[in-house]
């Protein structure tokens, strides 16, 4: 069973150099021009992440490897080895998947803590979004009159984009301490997107919906029993070896979250087996 | 003036007109003139909708890019070179500005060029009046001279004259490439001045100067007057624009303001003004076709500034059209009023026949704004109402009002014809009355009432001193403009607006001059109708509106950027997000994958040994009291090595098998073997240990057996505990049918096999059948299966008895009776107990127990192997001597046939039909059969016992009598014993005297005989204190009639291990006996709680019970169901009697209301519930209907309680199964 190594992914996020001067010069709110500080060496971060994770995968194989010709030998010689013998050639493949088991582990640590990193420059990009439209908006208002009949003729245009707020709102902002399963992972998960949309509505013509509405990545992780893409209020089980982990409230009949543990339905299955 | 401008016009034009003339020149007959010098024919049209019907008639449209152009049919056309095109051409670029221009001209007829400028706009305008002249021309070529008496051209005659001196240059040649028209971007329009000064200006400015020149100020230059001017234009026009856009903001929930309707088709869509946002549908209004650019509605084309009052109704806002002599009236009134009419019907205008209204309609008073003689009103159409209200009152008050439009072909075309139906509010149909919505067929107007007041505001004139207009105003955005000052409609520029636009220019005294200029721009604006000053920003006021956003301003559009580079940032990030949460979810499988091919390879390499360790796990869970898992502890027991050679346990089995220790099943089942064995061997037989040791023996062989199996499904190589290289193939196991199963069953099929051969068949069977999913015949099968192997293991311990292993087998069955005494109840065990056998506490002393003492045991197993091994046995034949009644080889072939073959006795519980021979047979005959399933078997048997608690009815007397034979045959006659205590009475449990034979012929026979005795205590259990009773009855009255007494004293002196035998040929002497023919035959005992039919004396038989009379006083349940305990006195009397009549009397309870008791003697007893026909006769036999139904009721009574009892019973069944599983 020899299993191709997984590609690896390498993301090389770089902000276009003309628009962060650009941006920069505009001299918006200190606060995005940290932001933007923090987030040149995000990069950075995911391509040591990434390399490492491929270095244990390739270690992975190459124990993959000597696996395969262990349990070959073992095959060939099983009917003139002694049991001692087998014995060790068992216990050696044994060993062996238990380094293969370690690495895996590090490579889901790995993930998950890299999902971390991305996520709190997202979580810092919204709050940093949401004052940043606060204050134009405030702007806006200090403006002529001028300005301001003019922005109410811009009203009756925003009635169409209107409709498309109703869109799936789909970020989430989930498993924020994914990273740290072992250390209470937080049960519900928020979509971010009321914070997020509600300074954009009235600004401009730049409807919320644009950055909500990304085109739909056909990759994007699905999660839940019914294998959909997470949206609205999640739920994780709290079995951390769960398959699937999130759940939408409305397939597992939640409203509200719960109190205390939750555990999935199959997990409370595989509990109750216990 | 006028009129020669009215004569200049062409009719196209007429509805653009705003003179207060006559504007009927058409049709009039003019005087042939000269055709101009450029006969266009295409006259260009400023707006479509200004024609009438029948000059629409006589006209061809043509569009021609983007331009209607109208030709009138009785012109020829001419051919016009592409010179006199261009010409053309010419003339219509600068005819741009139709309806201002006619005003302008008016308002400065004998204007002089003063300047360049002045006289470029000379020339313009000379060319355009030319060109109206031309179109006249065709137009208008019947006009009566006479009218106008007044020189038609004021075109100027050319004249020229030629000069000789001037020779013609020869023109630069024309560059090669052509000369192309770049449109000015906005910018640049911004920066230069359009406007130019007319004399107007050139005068206000040379005053303005005059003034600043004595106040010792610089002059200002013209060109400065015109910059400015066109600043506050663009002010204004933005600020105006600005005003519309709030404006149009409703757009969505608008609704024509004509038919109040919002409903907008593809032919008929709503159009809104452009200035004052006024909707009105197409045919509303008259607006056949849809212009392109802006549409203006007729207030705003023709009086922009002032608002135009009805002449017919005194409230404004609304759609309007002139009348025929130049004022305005209301759509709607002109439609509702019946006098008044439209010229056109297709463009709706003008409005005509006002002057024909009659004055009694001017004079009438709406109702709803109470105004007199203000427009005329209409009357409720309600036959004899005369309330009058004005059309847009009514409109606002929400009337009735339909309109149903018939269209009508004549012979002139298509006319509108309308059917209107008006009511005022007190006639307006019901349901319409206050909801007008719901108007589906027609324009109904009713119920509109909202609407309508939006539409309209009154006119100031109307109310002079009623209401302030103004706070009707406030609402209406529209009207509000309308009817307030008309310098209103000229947008007021912001004094900071003002500051900004004169900061770019140096003039002296600058904020004094500003003001000026500004007082005299808005009276200049306002003196022509508010029209703007520059036409160009005037037209393109609709295209700035859609296309151009506005002017951005740079920071916010900067910052927009900004944002909208953070979003793509955003999107960036979250797109990085979910490829690393796709990262993870990998990682995760990854990790998944890797156990999963861990285990697959251990699979591969090992599989022995994973069902070896799978088959120890199962071991291991069925030893739940852990009592194996450890090895044994010498400490504690320091002299088990003494005993056991070769200790094992299960956590040691396993370090074996982690070892690799084990090659198969077999090995694995070896240790499993010693390790109960030792168990066994080491414990004695009453220790949980060596019960456990049995239990687990039986469970964990099952478990090994299935391992076996699955071991050989696999095909496992036990020498390397992997797979073979050949699939082997499938033994076919689970594919066995219930044949094969029956045929196993049928001892015949197996009489080949060994004992040992047999048993595993069995098992085998009984595996496969518990795999197959449950039916009906999976129970039944399992059931046989079970008591088959019982059989089976039976014979293998009697086999083993007799190869002289009897001591251990004894032991066994010790063993077993202690086992199944826990189960079943307190007495039984003390009574079985070998030491407490002797004498047990409940016995009378009196009474001689000669029970078998332990040490009588071996010679009994033989016999007891006779009795089982039934047919081939001498026991058999003894058997049959001994049973002096005929039926006797019936039974002992039923005998075997049941134990074999049990299927006819399950038929009989599925029947209900139970003859009282062969019912009772089932239970005691199967009792000997179990013998290795301990404490199942015993378990088993209840629960049988228990599904057939009905037969058990019937089988009572023949158990009871089986009992009481065995008493008899042990010469034993024990008074009843103190009372049961309560548990053993809820658990109807065998009086000691019925109970201790069985357990002395259980000892001495050994583990078969254990078993054979349990099953009659079980069966028994029931009617236990029955037989106690019946015993003690008598024993006590000495039954007269007992013809099973004769046979049964001998029992006991032949041998004492012959009761169990001796009972059999009684059981039948009873059972055929009795028949359902001979009721009352004394035969037939009757035991305590059984339901009988009483019969009394004058009375028919009645549904009764019969009770123990020393049943305990504090009362007693029967499988919980609680009996009346007898009173002292009915008890005294039943001892009275049964001493004067010598005979022995049952006491029985009556199943009346009111539970009377009564004593009667066996014959006038009938068992009840054995038979329906008997039961029915019973039912029957009442002479009065009223007797019969108190039959009927006690009858009812008595099968409830039946029915409690059973259910009880089968309480008891269903949980033990489980017990059992």
């Amino acid at each position: 069973m020899v299993v191709e190594p997984p590609r690896l992914v390498t993301v090389s996020y770089q902000p276009r150099d003309s628009e962060m001067l650009h941006v920069k010069k505009m001299a918006a709110g200190m606060y995005l021009e940290h932001y933007l500080d923090s987030i040149e060496n995000l990069p950075f971060e995911l391509q040591r992440n990434f390399t490492l994770m491929r270095d244990l995968d390739t270690r992975t194989e190459d124990l993959k490897g000597q696996i395969d010709s262990l349990a070959r030998e073992y095959t060939s010689n099983v009917h003139t080895i002694s049991p001692e013998q087998k014995l060790a050639l068992l216990r050696r493949i044994q060993q062996s998947y238990g380094r293969c088991k370690e690495f895996g582990d590090d490579n889901v640590q790995l993930a998950m803590q890299t999902y971390g990193m991305v996520d709190k420059h997202i979580r810092r990009l919204d709050t940093d979004l949401a004052r940043f439209e606060a204050d134009l908006k405030e702007k806006k208002i200090e403006s002529t009159d001028y300005d301001s009949t003019s922005s109410k003729g811009n009203k009756s245009e925003l009635r169409g984009p209107k409709e498309k707020k109703v869109a799936r709102t789909r970020l989430k902002a989930k498993s924020d301490d994914d990273c740290s399963p072992k250390s209470g992972r937080k049960k519900v998960k928020l979509t971010q997107t009321p914070e997020f949309t509600a300074p954009t509505v009235n600004f401009g013509s730049v409807h919320p919906s644009d950055v909500l509405d990304m085109p739909v990545d056909p990759n994007e992780p699905t999660y839940c029993l019914c294998h959909q893409v997470s949206y609205g209020e999640m739920i994780g089980c709290d079995n951390t070896d769960c398959s699937i982990e999130w759940f939408h409230f409305a397939c597992v009949g939640l409203t509200t979250k719960p109190r205390g543990k939750w555990y999935c339905p199959r997990c409370t299955q595989e509990r109750k087996k216990k | 003036m006028r009129r020669l401008r009215r004569r200049g016009c062409s009719a196209g034009e007429v509805g653009l007109e705003m003179g207060r003339g006559r504007g009927r020149g058409r049709g009039r007959v003019s005087s042939v003139r000269p055709r101009p010098p450029s006969p266009y024919r295409l006259q260009l049209s400023p707006s479509r909708e200004t024609l009438t019907y029948a000059q629409a008639q006589k006209m061809v449209e043509v569009d021609l890019d983007g331009r209607l152009h109208r030709i009138n049919i009785t012109d020829p056309l001419p051919v016009i070179t592409e010179d006199e095109m261009m010409a053309q051409d010419i003339v219509e670029c600068n005819s741009n500005k139709e309806n201002s221009e006619q005003t302008q001209s008016r308002a400065r007829p004998g204007r002089k060029p003063p300047n360049p400028k002045g006289r470029r706009r000379e020339s313009k305008t000379s060319s355009h009046l030319s060109r109206r002249s031309g179109g006249q021309q065709h137009t208008q070529s019947q006009t009566d001279p006479s009218q106008h008496p007044s020189h038609q051209s004021p075109l100027p005659e050319p004249t020229f004259r030629v000069l000789d001196s001037l020779c013609p240059s020869a023109a630069p040649p024309l560059p090669a490439s052509y000369y192309r028209f770049i449109e000015k971007s906005g910018e640049e329009q911004d920066c230069e001045a359009e406007y130019d000064m007319d004399e107007e200006d050139l005068a206000w400015l040379e005053m303005v100067n005059q003034k600043r020149v004595s106040d010792g100020h610089a002059s200002v230059s013209p060109d400065t007057f015109e910059l400015l001017i066109d600043r506050l234009e663009r002010e204004s026009i933005l600020e105006s624009r600005s005003q519309a856009l709030s404006q149009s903001a409703i757009d969505e929930d608008a609704f024509c303001c004509v038919c109040l309707d919002d409903e907008c088709l593809n032919s008929n869509v709503i159009l809104f003004c452009d200035i004052c946002n006024l909707a009105v549908h197409q045919e509303c209004y008259g607006v056949p076709y849809i212009p392109e650019g802006q549409w203006l509605c007729r207030c705003c084309l023709q009086s922009p500034s002032r608002p135009v009052d009805c002449v017919l109704c005194p409230n404004r806002g609304g759609a309007f059209k002139q009348t025929s002599d130049g004022r305005w009236a209301h759509v709607v009134c002109a439609i509702w009023i019946p006098e008044v009419c439209f010229a056109n019907t297709v463009f709706l205008e003008p409005v005509e026949g006002v002057n024909n209204i009659p004055p009694a309609r001017w004079k009438l008073t709406c109702h709803l704004c109470k105004q007199k003689g203000w427009g005329a009103s209409i009357q409720c159409h309600k036959a004899n109402c005369y309330r009058a209200f004005h059309v847009t009152c009514a409109q606002k008050a929400g009337l009735f009002m339909k309109i149903d439009p018939v269209r009508e072909t004549g012979v002139n075309g298509t006319t509108f014809s309308v059917k209107k139906t008006a009511f005022c509010e007190n006639h307006s149909p019901v349901g319409l009355r206050r909801d007008g919505s719901g108007d589906v067929e027609g324009r109904l107007v009713g119920g509109r009432g909202n609407r309508g007041q939006r539409s309209y505001t009154q006119s100031p004139l109307a109310l002079p001193s009623k209401k302030t207009p103004k706070g009707q105003k406030k609402k209406k955005g529209q009207t509000t403009r309308r009817s307030a000052v008309p310098v209103l409609l000229v947008p007021q520029i912001p004094s900071h607006r003002l500051n900004k636009i004169c900061t770019g220019v140096a003039v002296q005294r600058k904020n004094q001059f500003m003001q000026r200029l500004h007082n005299y721009w808005l009276l200049k604006r306002q003196s022509r109708n508010g029209m703007p000053l520059i036409r160009r920003l005037h037209s393109h006021l609709q295209a700035h509106k859609t296309a151009e956003q506005r002017e951005p301003d740079e920071k916010l559009s900067a910052a927009r950027e900004e944002l909208r580079y953070w979003q793509k940032l955003r999107q960036d990030l979250e797109r990085a997000r979910l490829l690393v949460e796709l990262i993870r979810k990998r990682e995760r499988l990854k990790r998944e994958q890797m156990k999963l091919q861990q285990a697959a390879l251990e699979l591969k390499l090992t599989p022995a040994l994973i069902l070896l360790r799978s088959t120890l796990d199962q071991l291991q869970e069925k030893d739940t009291a852990q009592i194996f898992s450890q090895p044994v502890n010498l400490a504690e027991v320091p002299d088990y090595l003494e005993f056991i050679s070769k200790p094992m346990d299960l956590s040691s089995m396993r370090a074996k098998l982690e070892a690799h220790a084990y090659c198969s099943i077999a090995d694995l089942e070896g240790d499993f073997n010693l390790m109960v064995s030792n168990c066994l061997r080491y414990n004695s037989k009453e220790t949980a240990f060596h019960r456990a040791a049995l239990h687990l023996r039986e469970v964990g062989g099952a478990v090994l057996r299935h391992a076996h199996r699955q071991a050989q499904s696999i095909g496992l190589d036990p020498s390397t505990g992997m797979h073979l290289p050949d699939f082997p193939n499938m033994h076919g196991f689970y594919q066995c049918t219930w044949e094969d199963v029956d045929s196993l069953l049928d001892p015949d099929n197996r009489l080949h096999l060994s004992t040992e051969e047999q048993l595993k068949a069995l098992l085998e069977k009984l595996d496969m059948v518990a795999s197959m999913r449950s039916s009906g015949g999976r129970t039944k099968r399992i059931r046989l299966l079970r008591r088959e192997i019982n059989t089976i293991g039976h014979k293998q311990q009697r086999s083993q008895s007799l190869n002289g292993k009897e001591e251990e087998v004894e032991e066994e069955g010790e063993e077993e009776k202690g086992e199944k005494g826990n189960v079943e109840n307190g007495p039984l065990t003390s009574a079985s107990t070998p030491g407490t056998d002797d004498s047990p506490p409940t016995l009378e002393p009196s009474c001689p127990v000669s029970s078998p003492l332990p040490g009588d045991a071996p010679p009994e197993p033989p016999l007891l192997g006779l009795v089982t091994t039934g047919r081939r046995s001498p026991g058999r034949s003894y058997k049959r001597q001994r049973s002096s009644r005929s039926g006797g080889n019936g039974r002992s072939d039923d005998d075997a046939e049941v134990g074999e073959t049990p299927t006819p006795c399950k038929q009989e519980a599925a029947s209900q039909e139970v003859s009282p021979l062969e019912t009772p047979s089932p239970p005691i005959n199967a009792c000997p059969l179990v013998g290795v399933g301990r404490r199942t078997s015993v378990l088993f048997k209840k629960a049988k016992n228990g599904a057939r608690l009905a037969k058990n009815k019937a089988a009572q007397l023949q158990n009871r009598r089986t009992t009481e034979g065995k008493t008899n045959g042990l010469d034993r006659t024990p008074t009843i014993p103190k009372p049961p205590s309560v548990t053993a009475l809820s658990n109807p449990a065998p009086p000691p005297t019925p109970s201790s034979p069985s357990s002395h012929h259980l000892r001495s026979r050994g583990s078969n005989s254990d078993s054979e005795a349990d099953k009659p205590l079980h069966l028994v259990k029931e009617d236990g204190l029955t037989n106690g009773l019946g015993k003690h009855k008598e024993d006590s009255s000495d039954p007269p009639s007992n013809d099973q007494k004769h046979s049964a004293p001998l029992l006991p002196k032949r041998s004492r291990g012959k009761p169990a035998l001796a009972k059999v040929p009684e059981r039948q002497n009873g059972g055929s006996g009795m028949s359902i023919l001979l009721p009352f035959e004394s035969q037939t005992e009757l035991t305590p709680l059984d339901l009988v039919w009483a019969k009394c004396r004058g009375y028919p038989s009645y549904p009764a019970m019969v009770v123990d009379p020393d049943m305990p006083q504090e009362g007693l349940l029967h499988n919980g169901i609680p009996i009346p305990v007898p009173p002292g006195d009915v008890l005294k009397l039943g001892e009275r009697r049964q001493k004067a009549t010598g005979e022995r009397h049952y006491l029985v309870l009556f199943f009346d209301t009111k539970r009377t008791w009564q004593w009667l003697p066996r014959d006038k007893l009938l068992p009840m519930g054995m038979d329906d026909t008997v039961d029915k006769l019973r039912l029957m036999e009442g002479k009065k209907p009223s007797v019969r139904k108190s039959v009927h009721t006690a009858y009812d009574r008595a099968m409830i309680h039946l029915n409690h009892v059973m259910n009880h019973a089968k309480g008891n069944l269903s949980f033990n199964p489980s017990n059992f599983i």
